[in-house]
């Protein structure tokens, strides 16, 4: 079966505080971006990952970091390589 | 400058995060994320199909196939957020193994009980069911067959197979698995309101001050309500939380006030914290005297045993009487508790005095606002609808209910248990809108909506689940179908009292599922079922909110709607082989029709023509039978509710929103019932009314502890429990699916406490053989992880197909609502 590429969008609650070293320590994370935060401490972050696996231990690794209280799933996608690298502009 | 279809989606992905939680954000895409033809994506709105919290979700399609969802940002129960269980929404039907073909056990081309799995055609199917169920219907009459369903069910599924068995074939004998997790909630709420589900909503949450958890791990079991509860918290200093539960687990890691209790104990606590606002004058006497009345109930109630067990003999009120009350006043039910003092039901309980204080507090205070949730440890319990009926208690002495942060709360486990098992009437003793069977008036009512002769509902309740196990052991029922749940692995005492009944070489089963289960192992026929989005749906979640979605994709292979299914079977039987000759005198338009005819094509259900479905979206059933069945269905069954404080909205309504809390009046949705200006059912000047009893008065209960069938001994020292974990849901028949999940946590493990384990002479990891009285199974320690369980005490997940824990539990009940106890069982621990 052809490799899959899974794409999650989730929030990531943080104690304010912290917000600066989680997001330091997501940017070591291979296949996690950080897109955006706010002062109460949310950040948004994507995972691109070969598999469901994956995709939910990188949101636990994220969970267990010090300072995060919450990881929340908000978007997921799923698809053959394939179909998502084809050009589109 | 290049963009691939995978950084639109992964800005996608960004964008639709930001927005659920009101972060702005910069991007490249966010003018075309939306344009379809760039992402070759179509949205829809749908209902998650996986709790009872009842998430809307936004499920992107491309090429027939369902590769994205998120949470919907419109929809107010989650606002956008979504659970992990939501990951899997997109891959739960795509797994290797959904069966796609009718399979029939069968030796040289014929039906055999002892023969192999064999595909055959839908046309063999229904031939082969229907001669059994004629068979059944000639031999024993409407007695010998029976149906079990699902809180998984569609609310026109269950209505269709309700409609099917009390009206068609007249028998009572169809019950849902909410009989195994929400019966007790509903005698609850029917003993102490006289209407069931809860009188308050989600939005509760943020105005309480005080959650307090009976017998829930809502951090693992209701996420999305887990993270609105964790915001209020975090944004509101004074809100604390209280847990109680008989081992820790993920919620405590919030609590302000964490407290173990021994199984079965928490009947003495509730009972305390009522002795201890009465005794500190924090009573609502206003309240209390304008909107309550207080009666004893009966004790000695047993255990819902087999009647010559010596537990049932020895019950004074085993039997009938064992929901009656008798009525009392407010001083004797003060005297009644008082014996449940801080020194008695602490050392009963093993909870610190210090603990159940603070607990008790929570409740007494008039300034604080207080949530009490509960779901399977209060259910699943031999004294479960007590539990029920004390946590009212508390909050009607206190006032403490239908204003917003002030709602006690019986949260569920299913994402229809409310909608359609409960709402529709698929219980044994039930009729749709809360009516029951055994109520004239109530069959009257049914029978003139579904256009019958008077006299056709049978006027006794059927057989529920327990009993239907048992009646199949013992030959008295012979055809029994199945539909969307797993009761093999999920139902009590398997080995002893189901497996024997489903292979007795008399009976016939079938069972409709999407997967192979255990369920489907052990039957002769199994059908094989569309799911989630393959069709047209409607679900109603655990705040009385009903939602809908149209079908997205088709089913595979020869799949079909369990609707479709119910409904193309009715055709297979002429009114005559279903009903007596008397009847049909009373109704001579019927005789030569079948039952397709009187159930569905019979001018009302039939009266919606097939062009009404939405444009843009398949509908199977409609193609096939030549009009739009789910609305025909939906607009029949709204009759019921309608005027009667159930009042739903009309069919289009509800493709449209994102969901309706009924009562739904003047297209008004209710978030508070019984209080004046927020439920159109309570008059001006009223204040409260608790209009599901007649006097308008909330019951106030007088309950004892009472000890559970069985208790550790010399022999079986620790106390198991068992309950779901969060990556598989239910019995695991879907979730396990999922082969990267499997892995993860292949099979299931017994937590312990680590002393225990040490004095036991295991480690972690190691293989051990736990016993009862009934059976024992093999599994592996487990001393770390997310629950931890106190000493003595043991923890076993039910998801694992290859470690059936239900085989250990006594099939013992509540005798009120008949749902079995899967949460204290005395079991033996040995390595192996």
């Amino acid at each position: 079966m052809e490799q899959e590429i899974h794409i999650a969008g989730i929030v990531v609650y943080t104690q304010p505080a912290q917000l600066e070293s989680i997001k330091s320590c997501i940017a070591e994370v291979p296949y996690a971006e950080v897109h955006a935060q706010d002062a109460h401490g949310k950040l948004v972050v994507t995972l691109e990952t070969e598999g469901t696996k994956r995709t939910l231990d990188t949101m636990d690794a994220i969970r267990a970091l010090p300072g995060v209280l919450d990881t929340v799933l908000v978007y997921q996608h799923a698809e053959p390589a394939s179909a998502l690298a084809q050009e589109i502009l | 400058m290049k963009l691939t279809r995978r950084d639109f989606i992964k800005q996608s992905a960004a964008v639709t995060a930001a927005s659920s939680v009101g972060i702005p954000i910069q991007s490249i895409a966010s003018n075309v994320v939306t344009d379809s033809s760039k992402t070759q994506l179509k949205w829809s709105k749908a209902a998650c199909r996986f709790c009872g919290v009842g998430c809307g979700v936004n499920v992107g399609v491309k090429d027939g196939r369902v590769v994205a969802t998120h949470g919907d940002i419109n929809a107010e129960v989650n606002r956008g957020l979504n659970c992990v269980k939501g990951y899997f929404l997109s891959k739960i039907m795509y797994g290797k193994d959904r069966l796609t073909q009718p399979m029939l056990r069968m030796t040289n081309g014929k039906y055999d009980k002892n023969g192999e799995f064999t595909p055959v055609s839908w046309d063999a199917a229904f031939d082969i069911m229907a001669q059994k169920f004629k068979q059944a219907l000639k031999e024993k009459g409407p007695a010998g067959i029976g149906m079990f369903g699902s809180g998984q069910w569609t609310i026109w599924e269950g209505y269709a197979a309700a409609k099917l068995f009390k009206a068609g074939f007249r028998s009572n004998n169809i019950d849902p698995n909410a009989r195994h997790c929400m019966a007790s909630a509903v005698a609850g709420f029917m003993r102490t309101f006289g209407i069931d589900e809860p009188m308050g909503c989600y939005d509760d949450i943020e105005h309480a001050d005080a959650y307090v958890l009976w017998g829930s791990n809502m951090a693992e079991m209701h996420p999305i309500l887990w993270t609105r509860m964790t915001d209020r918290k975090l944004s509101s200093s004074q809100v604390k939380m209280a847990v109680l539960s008989t081992y820790e687990h993920r919620s405590y890691e919030l609590a302000d006030l964490p407290m173990i209790f021994t199984p079965q104990t928490d009947l003495a606590i509730l009972n305390y914290i009522a002795h201890y606002i009465i005794k500190n004058n924090k009573v609502n006497k206003d309240f209390v005297n304008k909107h309550t009345r207080f009666v004893v109930g009966n004790t000695e109630i047993g255990y819902g045993l087999r009647p010559d067990h010596p537990l049932q003999k020895a019950a004074k009120n085993a039997g009938p009487d064992a929901g009656g009350s008798k009525p009392s006043s407010f001083d004797e039910f003060a005297k009644f508790v008082s014996t449940y003092d801080a020194d008695y039901v602490s050392k009963l309980s093993g909870v610190p005095k210090d603990k159940l204080q603070r607990l008790a507090e929570m409740y007494a205070d008039p300034k604080v606002k207080v949530m009490s949730f509960f779901t399977m440890g209060a259910n699943q319990h031999t004294r479960g609808v007590w539990v029920s009926n004390l946590i009212y208690n508390i909050h009607l002495l206190t006032g403490k209910i239908s204003t917003p942060g002030n709602s006690p709360f019986s949260l569920t486990g299913q994402p229809s248990a409310c909608g359609t098992a409960r709402e529709v009437g698929t219980f044994s003793h039930r009729l749709p809108a809360d009516m029951v069977v055994a109520n004239p008036k109530h069959r009257e009512k049914a029978e003139q909506i579904w256009q019958l002769p008077p006299g056709t509902i049978p006027d006794k309740p059927g057989l529920h689940a327990v009993a239907q196990s048992r009646a199949l052991k013992d030959g008295k029922l012979n055809v029994y179908w199945t539909q969307v749940t797993n009761n093999m692995q999920a139902g009590p005492n398997v080995m002893q009292e189901m497996l024997p009944g489903w292979r007795n070489p008399n009976n016939f089963v079938i069972v409709s599922d999407v997967y192979p289960t255990a369920s489907t192992m052990a039957a002769d026929l199994i059908l094989p079922s569309a799911m989630w989005v393959e069709k047209e749906g409607a679900y109603g979640n655990a705040e009385r909110r009903t939602q809908f979605w149209h079908q997205l994709v088709d089913a595979p292979g020869e799949a079909r709607s369990d609707l479709w299914q119910l409904v193309e079977f009715s055709k297979r039987f002429k009114m005559e082989e279903v009903w007596t000759k008397e009847l049909l005198d009373q109704a001579p338009q019927w005789r030569g029709k079948t039952m397709y005819d009187l159930l569905f094509k019979n001018g009302v259900v039939d009266k919606f023509p097939a062009s009404q479905v939405e444009q843009g979206y398949e509908n199977h059933e409609a193609k096939h039978f030549g009009f739009y069945l789910q609305k025909g269905l939906f607009e029949e069954y709204a009759k019921f509710g309608r005027g009667k404080a159930h009042d739903l909205a009309d069919f289009d309504t509800y493709h449209q929103v994102r969901g309706l809390r009924w009562p739904v009046v003047d297209g008004k949705e209710t978030k508070w019932r019984f209080r004046e200006g927020v439920d159109p059912y309570v008059k001006a000047g009223e204040g409260y009314k608790f209009y599901g009893h007649p006097d308008g008065k909330a019951v106030i209960f007088a309950l004892p502890y009472e000890a559970p069938p069985e208790s550790p001994d010399k022999d079986y020292p620790f106390w198991m429990s068992t309950g779901r974990v969060l990556e598989h849901w239910h019995t695991g028949t879907m979730t396990r699916r999922v082969p990267e999940l499997y892995r993860a946590v292949p099979n299931a493990v017994c937590y312990m406490h680590p002393e225990d384990a040490k004095q036991l002479n295991v480690r972690r990891g190691d293989m051990i053989e736990v016993s009862s009285r009934r059976g024992s199974i093999r599994t592996r320690v487990e001393t770390r992880g997310r629950n931890k369980p106190p000493r003595g005490l043991v923890f076993i997940p039910f998801f694992d197909a290859s470690q059936m824990v239900n085989k250990l539990i006594l099939d013992a009940t509540d005798p009120i609502s008949f749902q079995t106890d899967f949460k204290k069982c005395p079991v033996n621990i040995r390595k192996v």
